[in-house]
């Protein structure tokens, strides 16, 4: 037998109804080792799956830069050798439901953020955030950036979890979907720009940080590092958006892409009623803005799991949103705007809670459709950060990148294998 | 404004060369198309290449102020039209590879089936909706010319008139079933020519009145082996004894509102019903079951 129209579509409806209506909130903040069971020597990291072989340079110095961090290793030559002689196990983010940006490392003692889809019951995780430049998800790995992630671990994390906790208890979790919906209305993409995001976070998280009964010192350095970085919930964004796809995945006969990601050498998708079947090829370079003395040349191949929230209907998908953006990323408000617009060629939907103000409050586009970006040749735009080619340099640029063509192909063929004849 | 055409097909080089003049009769987005001495040169900005098209360098904005029924000058080393004058002395001529012959090996029923299966997918999502597959005329078609051609009975298949039910049918700028018999007598005669067989000709003085000029000019080109690149390169990809030609068909299958899914599926169906007559047994209604009986 083979799948009607009507069989899809409802499949199709079905899958993106599912995404909107998930409910992520946050629910702890703790080591991977205890949220995601993480033993041993495994790192997980963003994008399909990949050998230490075939790793890009960013990817190398992440994967690095948590051997030492966890103390496998003392020196970049002694990581090297255990990444190389397969010592460290690696394996994707999205197979543990997490989500983390660019090389998208996660070890076992680093915290996460542990979020719950109270309408689906999924737990998703992110790492969290540790700003711009120089940072182990770009592939840096200095003393400095392995001080910085200690002291996230030791002073911050266990003040976000007390924070977490306290909002639990109070009944007053902090709910993911409506904050995201907000800040798109206040000028974030919710992917690349998060300014709003981490105003409102800040805003709705202070008064229990207060009463977490650490000291005025303490949390005094805690606050400051939230208000530093505008970044601070892009993770927790991820994970919302892990939930979110996550909830619409393995629906029968749906053509809804549930997964888009990139590890700076491949770049893939899942597909719903595909299972965790990976499509993958190779990933684009993208284009942008660069920081003072970087070009394209230094660009590595995209990478990270950031591409989630494209997928769950913000991030470059909401860009008419967030004009500002252009300043970050490259290109024009004009432009911006004709991003979220194209998008709808490919989507089944148009978001329920995510709107925008610029367009009427149109519902961003929602759940895209491996048939129609086949069928009209445009494909998700991603609005991504952009890494050095090497290991130990960090972020170079921010910018857009399109998704490769190539994957929708070979998944549609498998999707036809499996229903269609 | 003048602009530099990167490449011109072989029919528009002949057209060109006699030195004449020609008319708009069609301005959209990035192409125009100009009628001369009884044919059509289609003005591409970027693009596919074909038989007919000069393919321009640059954007398009320089033809903005054209308009439908403009006349302009046509010869070999330029094209004038108002302001816009293109230099036509560095193009390349190209020319379709079906146009030549080779040895045909038609893909199995099975991966016919499957293409089949991707384009009833793509009309699910296409805005114009699913016009030709609830045409009752392709019904017709199928039942009366290509189901008994597959069995081994070849009189309808080269009759003209089976085909003329389905020529001005459906919607589009060339309407779907002008786009559909395009894809079947392609691929037909395309096979036919390599191996030295009988060809299906529709004569144009049919064609004429029963749809827009620039289709007829493009069905009668194509079923003469004069194709764009992208459909010569589905009907290489599919008949050259590989067994990958998904990529191509979906390249093709993106034109237009549903034009390059009708072609293609005119090409599925017709490979199959040629498979059958080969061993291939049940190819065509494989296909069919596909297409019309998930």
């Amino acid at each position: 037998m083979t799948v009607s129209k009507g069989m899809v579509e409802e499949a199709n409806q079905e899958a993106v109804e599912r995404m909107m209506d998930s409910e992520p909130v946050w629910v702890d903040l703790a080591p991977a080792s205890n949220k995601m069971g993480l033993r041993g020597k495994t790192l997980l990291h963003a994008g399909p799956p990949l050998s230490w072989k075939y790793a890009s340079g960013p990817m190398k110095g992440a994967i690095i830069g948590a051997a030492i961090y966890e103390g496998w290793a003392e020196s970049e030559k002694q990581a090297v050798r255990l990444a190389q002689e397969g010592e460290i196990k690696l394996d994707c983010d999205h197979h543990h439901n997490a989500a983390g940006p660019m090389a998208g490392v996660i070890s076992p003692s680093m915290p996460v953020y542990e979020l719950e889809d109270r309408k689906f019951a999924n737990k998703t995780y992110s790492n969290m955030n540790e700003g711009i430049g120089k940072v182990l998800r770009y592939g840096a790995f200095s003393k400095e950036v392995l001080d910085r992630l200690h002291w996230m671990s030791d002073i911050v994390a266990p003040v976000l979890q007390a924070t977490a906790k306290g909002m639990i208890k109070a009944g007053a979790g902090l709910a993911l979907k409506p904050m995201i919906a907000q800040a798109l209305t206040m000028g974030d993409d919710c992917h690349n720009r998060y300014v709003a995001t981490t105003s409102l976070f800040a805003k709705q998280t202070a008064p229990f940080l207060v009463r977490t009964g650490f000291d005025p010192k303490t949390l005094a350095e805690v606050s400051r590092f939230i208000d530093g970085n505008n970044f601070t919930m892009l993770n927790m964004g991820m994970a919302a958006g892990k939930a979110m796809t996550l909830a619409g995945h393995n629906v029968k006969y749906s053509t809804i892409v549930t997964v888009m990601s990139r590890n700076g050498t491949d770049a893939g998708i899942w597909v719903s009623s595909l299972g965790n079947r990976w499509f993958a090829t190779k990933a684009p370079v993208p284009k942008g803005l660069w920081f003072p003395g970087f070009t394209e040349a230094d660009a590595n191949p995209d990478l990270g799991d950031s591409s989630i929230t494209e997928t769950a209907g913000f991030g470059g998908f909401a860009m008419a949103a967030a004009p500002a953006i252009v300043s970050w990323v490259g290109g024009s408000v004009q432009g911006a705007l004709e991003v979220t617009e194209r998008m709808y060629e490919i989507t089944q939907a148009q978001h329920k809670h995510f709107q925008i103000p610029f367009l009427d409050f149109r519902g961003t586009p929602v759940g895209i459709d491996l048939r129609k970006v086949l069928k009209t040749g445009i494909t998700p735009m991603i609005n991504t950060g952009i890494a050095h080619r090497k290991a130990g340099i960090g972020q170079v640029g921010a910018g857009t990148v399109s998704f490769p063509l190539q994957v929708f192909k070979d998944a549609f063929e498998a999707y036809v294998d499996k229903f269609g004849v | 404004m003048n602009q530099k055409a990167s490449s011109i097909g072989n029919i528009a080089t002949e057209i060109l060369s006699k030195d004449c003049s020609g008319e708009v009769t069609r301005v959209f987005g990035r192409s125009t198309y100009i009628r001369a001495k009884h044919d059509f040169v289609l003005l591409l900005w970027g693009g596919l290449r074909s038989p007919v098209t000069v393919n321009i360098e640059g954007d398009s904005n320089s033809q903005s102020r054209t308009r439908v029924g403009e006349r302009c000058s046509l010869s070999r080393e330029k094209i004038g039209l108002g302001d816009l004058q293109i230099d036509l002395r560095r193009a390349e001529v190209f020319r379709s590879a079906l146009l030549r012959t080779r040895e045909i090996t038609l893909p199995k029923g099975t991966a016919l089936a499957k293409g089949v299966a991707m384009l009833r997918s793509l009309y699910e999502v296409s805005p114009a909706g699913p016009t030709l597959p609830s045409d009752p005329a392709l019904r017709t078609f199928v039942g009366e010319t290509l189901v008994p051609f597959a069995n081994g009975n070849s009189r309808t298949i080269f009759s003209p008139v089976h085909y003329l039910p389905l020529i001005g049918r459906g919607g589009g700028f060339t309407p779907a079933g002008d786009d559909f018999v395009g894809g079947v007598v392609t691929v037909f005669n395309y096979v036919a020519r390599c191996r030295r067989t009988r060809q299906v000709m529709i004569p144009s003085k049919l064609i004429h009145g029963r749809t827009v000029p620039e289709s007829a000019m493009i069905l009668s080109h194509s079923a003469r082996g004069n194709v764009d690149e992208g459909t010569e390169r589905l009907i290489l990809a599919s008949t050259g004894g590989g067994v990958r030609f998904y990529d191509e068909l979906l390249a093709v299958a993106r034109r237009g509102h549903t034009s390059g899914i009708d072609m293609s599926l005119g090409v599925m169906l017709c490979e199959a019903a040629l498979a059958q007559t080969e061993g291939e047994s049940g190819a065509l209604q494989k296909c069919l079951d596909t297409f019309w009986n998930p």
